[in-house]
């Protein structure tokens, strides 16, 4: 059984990118390990030689033919997508700096 | 107006002269905003209206009057959108604070098939975060409130379109189900709410949650329009490559030719393990007592055994955040959603992604832990690919019960709409909320509530029927039979 | 006495093995996105025409919340063809992962790849070594796996800046056996895995736009060894002769580092051409959890047979197979011919210039000219034979020339340089060398007085050569081209050259 306790909590909320207050901390330590409890009763169900069920539908993936749709536009000729940025600079994503 | 309950009667309605698109569609604004519900995050009325306005214009000069209902079967009816899906230029929250500025550039495609058959769309309808609840309790823009019960909550995820169909803010509502989010506040509401098979709706522009299992479903005040939303909605669309290339039957028809004596040698199957303690005794015998009634017609009423039944909900909630982990990776104000100030002064990226991603509620940042643990390294076989087997022997559970009945009854929860407040606290009480909807997600089977009664206090009950894979048919045949015994829609 | 990585004692004296393997990303060179219906290439030729920034980006590229992944067809029939031409397994059933880590350039926080079941696997191809590629070498091919790029950022001062154009343009990842023992074999090998995707038709090739783009796993071992060395990656190298630099350096670095005492960190460095150099990307322990798991977006692709083999009788003529045909069918050297079918154009254009009448006579010239001289300029230039000046019809008319000694080689390799810079139709070949002066001298008669004049004026070296200082006919021969500013026919020169010294 694992051991829910806040450093996993907050090496987990690392790898998940998760800002977290010391109190989010303690509080997901306790309920976390209190559903990860419950989901143990999984343990006794025998699986073996079961093939997972990892999608929602059967059958073969379909492939789409190769072809180019035109791209959104803005009235200035610019692309659409930088319509949602939260900032941009030279028609591109504008991020704190990633290096140096 | 309250007595228009259905798309026939708003089109025979439309067709005699007394109403039109625009009067229709400006009526339910002015419900709405005098409303104290808070079902709505967003409006588009002058979207909604110009609509209207052209809809209008082609009943009163095009048509002479009428409309072809055969080309637009949705002509000039006002819907609300769940806040989860997409629509080109109207903002798009999810209900999260991280969104709260986010206007999509595209529609998604189940709203594009509902427009382009005459639907109009007025808003944006509240839910719980990323769809991540039961109450309605988890948005950032407030709770949505239960439509007779001021103390007591909607149900979720899909709270305010069951609040708002209910309090007729719209004649019907899109929702989305995961886990029961469109059958939870349907039976807690008292309208009608039904989960398609998954694959039957495409679900491009449909903010996932756990894309294996998340399917958009009507939430509307009759069986028949269900069956109508549905099959407008049904089909294959190149942009999923999960919805899945089946014919799409005339459901609509079924519904019109259903009468109660089609009960007559329906083989109705009853899981064992639905019928539990814990049950609230009100829902129990409302359900009990249409199953008697459906006997009484001539059903043929047979117990079945769903054995995994009670690893539904660990399986759903070791799979679905497991899901909902990776799907809402890619918030991370780069490329849209909203970039707190501070964000910018952050010391390197991992800093700035800590910084906008802190922003996501609780519940969601619950799940994205619990998700981000079952698939980390050395966990992966014990959580999400163990969880992944008990699902298929759940599947394997309905394929074998199916082999003796049409479709299966039960309750849609255990109790009728608790009160606000009620379940917040303890996650794993409110997750067991959806122990009898969770089942019929994770085998992908099409699935719905129908009202069937109140409790003493006057909170409805509904009763959750679901089918075979890709057998809508007898689903709506069945809901309608439930629908007709149980005096609803005529 | 130190002691090693294995815990054995260092001695100074070992000799040690480098052990490479290496993984290569070739984007495939399909018109739309491998998700997306966006445009994802650049250009069709190769060039350099750079797009509008986030020009090429949908909601789909940039991951919208609601988006979903549509599989290209076309990228799924190259994948094969890659996995049928390096002699793979294909997996009938595959399926699609999501590999998470969190990048601005990475627009899901994902990147759909493959992880158990890839598309191709165990397979290989041969490498050529030796001077003149006379030994093979067969090496191991792990597995071909499907997956989406990243885009680009750009770091300014101050701030980064994320252009998505290149977000979801498809790509194989091939996965070498650890087979690989010097920088030349790796170096063999890149250039064979390319000839074969630029043959396939499959990849555009164009390295300095990172078309095919490579990472080394590098590690060392005592000779005899058996178990594998701590290895580091060297990511992202993108060119051949860089690649080869990198893993000597890295080798050696490594050689030194254990001789030292010292343990390998397993890492991922970064290449510096400039200083010629790896240095430290990021440590092992701060590598990332990537949480593979199946994408439920994505069915799994269920293949059939049939579709293989149509797939495999469509295969255009691979560069091993094609060498081999070169070598029987125009008699040139296997190594020439290597050379040649090592780039899909330079073969081709091999072809097209000897496919005249008599063509095969000329072809050993031609092949000279093109690897010699046209390939320096081309190289140099860093541009594709066919995005040049050069005309098949040129090196036709150049080798005639010289086969029926109109124009010395020396000459040819002058007019390649001008037909380089100027280009120009088949009558530019013999333009230029009228032009240029440098038609061969081939009257007898008007070289006689000039071989003797310098047989006189150089009695000492006469005499030397008379008394069995036979090297010294260079000395005349350079005299005489000299005299006749490199117009004389080198052979005539040199017979005359003899005569005249025998005689006077």
């Amino acid at each position: 059984m694992i051991d829910v306790n806040e450093t996993l909590i907050q090496k987990v909320a690392d790898l998940a990118r998760l800002e977290l207050s010391e109190a989010e901390i303690r509080e997901y330590a306790s309920s976390i390990g209190g559903i990860l409890k419950h989901v143990e009763q999984l343990n006794s169900v025998s699986t073996e030689g079961v093939e997972p069920m990892y999608y929602g539908i059967d059958g073969s993936l379909r492939l789409r033919e190769d072809l180019v749709q035109p791209m959104a536009v803005k009235e200035d000729g610019k692309p659409r997508i930088l319509e949602t940025a939260p900032e941009s600079i030279h028609d591109g994503f504008k991020v704190p700096p990633m290096i140096g | 107006m309250q007595e228009l309950k259905t798309i026939r009667q708003i089109h025979d309605a439309f067709d005699s002269g007394v109403l039109t698109p625009s009067d229709l569609t400006r009526n339910y604004f002015e419900t709405i905003k005098s409303s104290q519900h808070n079902a709505w995050i967003t409006l588009c009325e002058r979207r909604a209206l110009q609509q209207a306005e052209e809809l209008t214009n082609d009943l009163t000069y095009k048509h002479g009057g009428k409309v072809p209902r055969s080309a637009l079967p949705l002509f000039g009816i006002p819907l609300g959108i769940k806040d989860v899906l997409t629509i080109d230029g109207v903002r798009t929250t999810c209900a999260s604070k991280m969104l709260d500025n986010y206007v999509p550039p595209y529609t998604a495609t189940a709203v594009v098939k509902l427009e382009a058959a005459g639907a109009i769309s007025l808003g944006k309808l509240n839910m719980d975060e990323f769809a991540m609840g039961s109450s309605n309790e988890n948005s950032a823009y407030g709770t949505v409130l239960h439509p007779t019960h001021s103390d007591r909550v909607p149900g979720g995820s899909s709270g305010g379109s069951g609040t708002a169909v209910a309090a007729d803010h719209c004649l019907a509502a899109l929702g989305t189900d995961t886990g029961g989010s469109i059958r939870l506040p349907a039976s807690f509401c008292g309208i009608v709410g039904m989960k398609p098979t998954y694959g039957r709706i495409s679900r491009y522009g449909q903010i996932a949650f756990a894309s294996s299992l998340d399917q958009i479903g009507p939430m509307t005040k009759s069986v028949e329009d269900a069956a109508l939303l549905c099959q407008v909605m049904a089909g294959v669309d190149a942009k999923d490559s999960t919805s899945a290339e089946i014919e799409v039957d005339n459901w609509q028809q079924t519904v019109l030719e259903t009468r109660v004596s089609d009960a007559k040698g329906l083989r109705v199957g009853v899981p064992q393990e639905y019928f539990i303690d814990g049950i609230d005794v009100e829902v129990r015998n409302a359900i009990e007592g249409m199953i008697q009634k459906l006997k009484d017609q001539g059903a043929e009423i047979v117990p079945v055994s769903l054995p995994h039944t009670q690893y539904a909900v660990s399986t759903y909630y070791v799979i679905a955040v497991s899901e909902a982990s990776s799907n809402l990776s890619r918030y991370d104000g780069v490329r849209f959603g909203v970039r707190p100030p501070e964000a910018m002064q952050a010391a390197n990226l991992l800093d700035f992604y800590k910084k906008v991603r802190g922003n996501f509620g609780a519940e969601v940042k619950r799940r994205i832990i619990l998700g981000t643990f079952a698939l980390s390294s050395g966990f992966y076989d014990a959580y999400y690919r163990k969880a992944a087997q008990v699902r298929r022997l759940m599947r394997t559970d309905f394929e074998n019960a199916f082999q003796k009945v049409d479709v299966m009854v039960s309750p849609v929860a255990p109790t009728t709409a608790f009160k606000l407040g009620e379940k917040s606290k303890d996650p794993l009480t409110m997750y067991l909320t959806d122990i009898f909807t969770i089942p019929a997600s994770m085998a992908g089977l099409p699935a719905m509530s129908v009202p069937v009664g109140n409790d003493h206090q006057g909170l409805s009950i509904g009763m959750h029927l679901f089918a075979p894979r890709f057998n809508e048919t007898v689903l709506f045949k069945a809901g309608r039979i439930v629908e007709l015994l149980a005096g609803g829609a005529k | 006495m130190s002691i090693d990585y294995l815990g054995q004692p260092v001695n100074y004296d070992t000799e040690f093995e480098t052990v490479i393997g290496l993984e290569v990303h070739v984007q495939l060179a399909t018109d739309s996105k491998i998700f997306s219906p966006a445009k994802s290439r650049l250009s069709q030729d190769g060039s350099v025409a750079e797009e509008a920034t986030n020009a090429n980006t949908t909601e789909i590229c940039a991951g919208h919340p609601g988006t979903l992944p549509a599989l290209n067809e076309t990228a799924v029939e190259y994948a094969i063809r890659a996995g049928l031409a390096t002699n793979c397994q294909i997996n009938l059933r595959c399926i699609f992962a999501r590999k998470h880590y969190f990048y601005a350039d990475l627009p899901k926080g994902y990147q759909i790849s493959q992880f158990d079941l890839p598309l191709c696997v165990n397979g290989f191809l041969n490498i050529e070594l030796g001077a003149e590629g006379e030994t093979t070498k067969r090496i191991g091919i792990t597995r071909i796996h499907m997956e989406e790029d990243a885009g680009k950022s750009v770091h300014e001062y101050g701030y980064s800046l994320i252009n998505l154009n290149r977000a979801g343009t498809p790509l194989v990842e091939v996965v070498s056996e650890p087979d690989l023992r010097n920088p030349e074999e790796a170096g063999a090998y890149l250039r064979k895995l390319y000839a074969i995707v630029t043959a396939l038709g499959i990849c555009d090739g164009n390295l300095q736009e990172g078309n095919f783009r490579c990472d080394a796993n590098v590690s060392v071992r005592p000779k005899g060894s058996t178990r594998l060395g701590t290895r580091t990656e060297i990511k992202n190298v993108n060119s051949f002769r860089f690649v080869e630099k990198a893993i000597e350096y890295e080798a050696e670095r490594q050689r030194q580092v254990i001789l030292s005492g010292d343990r390998i960190v397993q890492e991922t460095r970064l290449y510096d051409a400039q200083k010629n150099q790896t240095y430290t990307m990021r440590a092992k322990e701060e590598a990332e959890d990537y949480r593979y798991f199946p994408d439920p977006d994505l069915p799994p692709l269920v293949l059939d047979s049939e579709y293989i083999e149509s797939i495999r009788n469509s295969l255009p003529e691979l560069p091993d197979d094609m060498r081999d045909r070169f070598v029987k069918e125009y008699g040139i050297t296997r190594y020439d011919a290597g050379v040649l079918v090592s780039q899909k154009s330079m073969a081709r254009f091999f072809e097209e210039s000897v496919s005249v009448e008599g063509g095969v006579s000329l072809a050993k010239t031609v092949a000279n000219l093109l690897i010699g001289e046209a390939a320096r300029l081309l190289n140099e230039g860093g541009i594709d034979i066919r995005a040049s000046r050069f005309k098949p019809e040129h090196f036709t008319e150049l080798a005639k020339l010289i086969s029926d000694k109109t124009i010395s080689v020396t000459a040819a390799k002058q007019v390649i340089g001008i037909l380089w810079s100027e280009g120009g139709t088949i009558t530019a070949v013999l333009e230029i060398v009228e032009r240029e002066g440098l038609k061969q001298v081939n009257d007898l008669s008007s070289l006689e007085p000039i071989i003797a004049k310098i047989i006189l004026d150089n009695p000492k070296q006469a005499e030397e050569f008379r008394a069995g200082k036979d090297k010294l006919i260079g000395f005349f021969v350079g005299q005489a081209m000299k005299a006749t500013q490199g117009k004389a026919n080198p052979a005539m020169l040199q017979e005359l050259v003899l005569k005249k010294l025998k005689e006077q």
